[in-house]
């Protein structure tokens, strides 16, 4: 207990922030369902999505990664009544963009521009497959020029092992210094197909701070399929576009699945830190109350010697409310010794 | 929105007691928690990335394989096959506490430094023969000391032994495993030879004392209702002094010199690196552990009269131009007055319920006292609330 207190003065108070991060790379064999048997991609009855597990999902271990799934505009050529779901692919395609894109001045929401300029209009991505990266990885949010995604154009009968085919990768490239911030939802970076000037097709979205991916459908030429399905009705009818109109939304992530190669970006977690500048001048905590300071009524420390100048070893330090009740203990590693003749400033940092 | 302060007997905080078992098995050097071997993956032997017997923290990398993981953080090239986090040391001086300050010195600013995952946890034995030194025994003096009361067997030097000298087997538990301590009257130690229980000893008297119950005749003739060590339950440690023999052969048990196994033998090869170990020797060591969950229950009343109005567009009948108002010199000035929805159902068909105000709750929003909004509760389904009904919802958070 100590018997001394000191009020901190404004400039003995420092905040800080320290950026962790985490690099998170998620292989095409964990996405393209390795488990088979034990079943790492667990659907729902509501057909809505799917979610992907780095593991079979009812083993306590595994972690999720992410959810898929797809939708169009009400506005797209390929919305129709007869659609399979096509309520559902709306509704899906609105959510995700009333939440990351908003509504415009009429109250509409806004279909996700292309290439990210609203004012100017432009072609719009209306026909997207979403990616939701789960908290777990994505933490407070995506580090921004980290993202890559390297996906087969085309993966029809990925079972039979050779027919993926065009692998492209592509990333946010440059969003570390450029990006967006006009979204509801924080900031997003355009994601394109090559990293050097020009900076090739711009294929979708990458929403930092949501963690989702929106890409869109037309990066997809060729065959489009999804091995589990049995509505695989020959190749050439197997657009992505056709899957689209004419199969579920799950049929339709795992066909975007089967496409994946591999899945990286770096995650980051901010840390607030205030640190506490502990500062024992030269008149300070020059003596202890601590009952084995004393012997027989001599100070221990100075070794008999009254003559000595007063000392004492500080080893722990009290941060104290205004109320003088104890909040918070810093323990030092080795104690250190105090006398009139030195000063110490003892930096304490508490991290939330 | 309207805004409800909880009263004095609306806010109820509890603490759940729960009582996890952990059981330990060691057998030739490996550790088995709760019974659970070596789980295989598709991409690795060892699904967990961990050794048997050690909790994940985060169980990160599973069934990953690291030796596809050729990525270096100077050159900034190779494949990432595995999740692991990095800083970039800064002026913050924050690093990873696996990090010693020697290492970090040696990076300069603005380069990377990485951890790696999984972090995992598990028992350590560590033993000590006579006058041998004990750096971890040495550092429990005081601990020992302060539960003198509870036993004279804590104390570390009386006349039951000095445990600064005399020979020790030293268990530690991580937290991890028991929570916030363990279990009096929970710990059981069997000691196994070659598949055959030699001798048992539990804390039968809630003291802490770990006293030799039942085990083979030799053993019992040796130490039955002999103290072999203690427990130090909110530490998580089982110190092991008895020295009797338990077995009236011979093995190699951490040393090549056979000798009579004793309870300073248990758990031998609990990362401890003992070899060799002959023949089969087998222990475990059962205990629960004391695990707190703070929980807040808050009942939020909707009272009788009120809650009657919603801010939901819906709330309001559609019309066809609900804003129309008139427009004169002095301004636009909007309708007074909207309708209400009636969504009162009728039994009869085609037929329009009178209409009586209600409401449908589907979510309550916790506020602190600046109105910041800190949870939202949302309810399974909406609940109808009309008028002359009133509702007290409970809600619960673990903390």
């Amino acid at each position: 207990m100590a018997n001394t207190f000191k009020t901190f003065l404004n400039s003995d108070i420092a905040t800080t922030r320290t950026l962790l991060h985490e690099a998170i790379p998620v292989t095409g064999t964990i996405v393209s369902g390795t488990y088979t048997d034990d079943g790492n991609i667990k659907t729902f009855s509501h057909g809505m999505f799917e979610a992907v597990y780095d593991y079979p999902y009812l083993s306590s271990s595994a972690n999720h990664i992410f959810d898929i799934t797809a939708g169009y505009s009400a506005e797209s050529n390929l919305s129709a009544a007869a659609n399979s779901q096509n309520a559902k692919k709306i509704n899906i395609y609105n959510q995700h963009a009333q939440v990351l894109y908003g509504y415009d001045s009429a109250g509409s929401i806004q279909e996700f521009d292309t290439d990210g300029n609203i004012l100017a209009g432009g072609t719009k991505m209306q026909e997207c497959f979403f990616v939701n990266f789960s908290r777990l990885l994505s933490k407070d949010e995506i580090k921004k020029g980290s993202f890559r995604l390297n996906l087969f154009t085309s993966g029809t009968d990925y079972r039979n092992a050779t027919t993926r085919k065009s692998l492209k990768t592509f990333g946010d490239y440059g969003a570390a210094s450029e990006y967006k911030v006009n979204s509801p939802s924080g900031e997003y970076a355009l994601l394109y197909t090559a990293s050097a000037d020009p900076q090739g097709d711009i294929m979708g979205h990458i929403y930092y701070q949501a963690g989702i991916a929106v890409i869109s459908a037309s990066f997809f030429s060729g065959s489009f399929g999804d091995p589990d399905s049995e509505d695989v009705a020959g190749e050439s009818k197997n657009t992505v576009a056709n899957r689209l109109t004419g199969s579920t939304i799950t049929n339709c992530a795992n066909a975007f699945r089967y496409c994946i190669d591999n899945i990286e970006f770096n995650n980051t977690t901010e840390l607030n830190s205030t640190i506490y500048f502990c500062r024992a001048n030269t008149q300070d905590y020059n003596y202890s109350s601590n009952p084995t300071y004393l012997t027989a009524s001599k100070i221990r420390v100075k070794n008999d010697n009254p003559k000595a100048e007063p000392v004492s070893y500080i080893t722990t330090v009290g941060l104290y409310s205004a109320d003088n009740e104890l909040l918070a203990v810093a323990k030092l590693s080795e104690p250190l010794k105090k006398s009139p003749s030195n000063e110490l400033t003892l930096r304490v940092r508490l991290d939330y | 929105m309207p805004f409800y302060k909880f009263g004095r007997k609306d806010i109820l905080r509890n603490r759940i007691k729960a009582y996890p078992d952990s059981s330990f098995f060691i057998h030739s050097g490996n550790i088995y928690y709760n019974n659970v071997g070596n789980i295989t993956g598709s991409f690795t032997d060892n699904a967990g990335n961990i050794p048997t017997g050690h909790i994940s923290l985060y169980e990160m990398n599973v069934d990953r394989d690291f030796s596809k993981h050729t990525w270096d953080p100077d050159t900034n090239v190779g494949v990432k096959a595995r999740i692991f986090p990095f800083i970039t040391k800064d002026s913050s001086l924050n690093s990873f506490g696996t990090v010693s300050t020697t290492s970090f010195n040696q990076f300069k600013y603005g380069d990377v430094i990485t951890g790696s995952y999984p972090l995992s946890s598990s028992i350590i034995r560590s033993a000590s023969i006579e006058n041998d030194t004990r750096k971890e025994i040495n550092a429990l003096k005081n601990t020992l000391n302060y539960y003198k009361p509870v036993s004279p067997r804590y104390a570390y030097s009386s006349s039951y032994g000095n445990k600064s000298t005399q020979a020790c087997n030293l268990i530690s538990i991580p937290s991890i495993f028991y929570g916030s301590s363990i279990k009096t009257n929970s710990v059981k130690l069997n000691f196994y030879i070659s598949g055959t229980l030699v001798a048992t000893c539990e804390d039968v008297h809630r003291n802490g004392e770990l006293i030799q119950t039942s085990g083979s005749a030799y053993a019992q003739t040796n130490g039955s209702g002999s103290v072999a060590g203690v427990v130090l339950y909110k530490e998580g440690f089982v110190l092991l002094t008895g020295s009797w023999g338990l077995t009236e052969e011979t093995f190699q048990l951490g040393d090549p010199t056979p000798t009579e196994g004793t309870w300073l033998d248990f758990a031998i090869g609990a990362n401890d690196g003992a070899t060799p170990i002959t023949p089969s020797a087998s222990f475990s060591m059962n205990f629960v552990g004391t695990n707190y969950i703070e929980t807040i229950t808050m009942l939020a009343d909707a009272p009788l009269g009120e809650l009657n109005y919603s801010p939901n567009p819906t709330f309001v009948k559609y019309e066809a131009s609900p804003n129309s108002g008139s427009t004169s010199p002095a301004g636009y000035f909007g309708n007074n007055y909207r309708s209400l929805k009636n969504t009162n159902s009728s039994s009869f068909y085609d037929y329009d319920e009178t209409f009586k105000r209600q409401t449908f709750i589907s979510k309550i929003g916790i506020y602190d006292e600046n109105k910041n909004l800190i949870a939202v509760a949302n309810l399974a389904k909406p609940v109808k609330k009309p008028d002359d009904r009133d509702f007290t919802f409970k809600l619960k958070l673990d903390i």
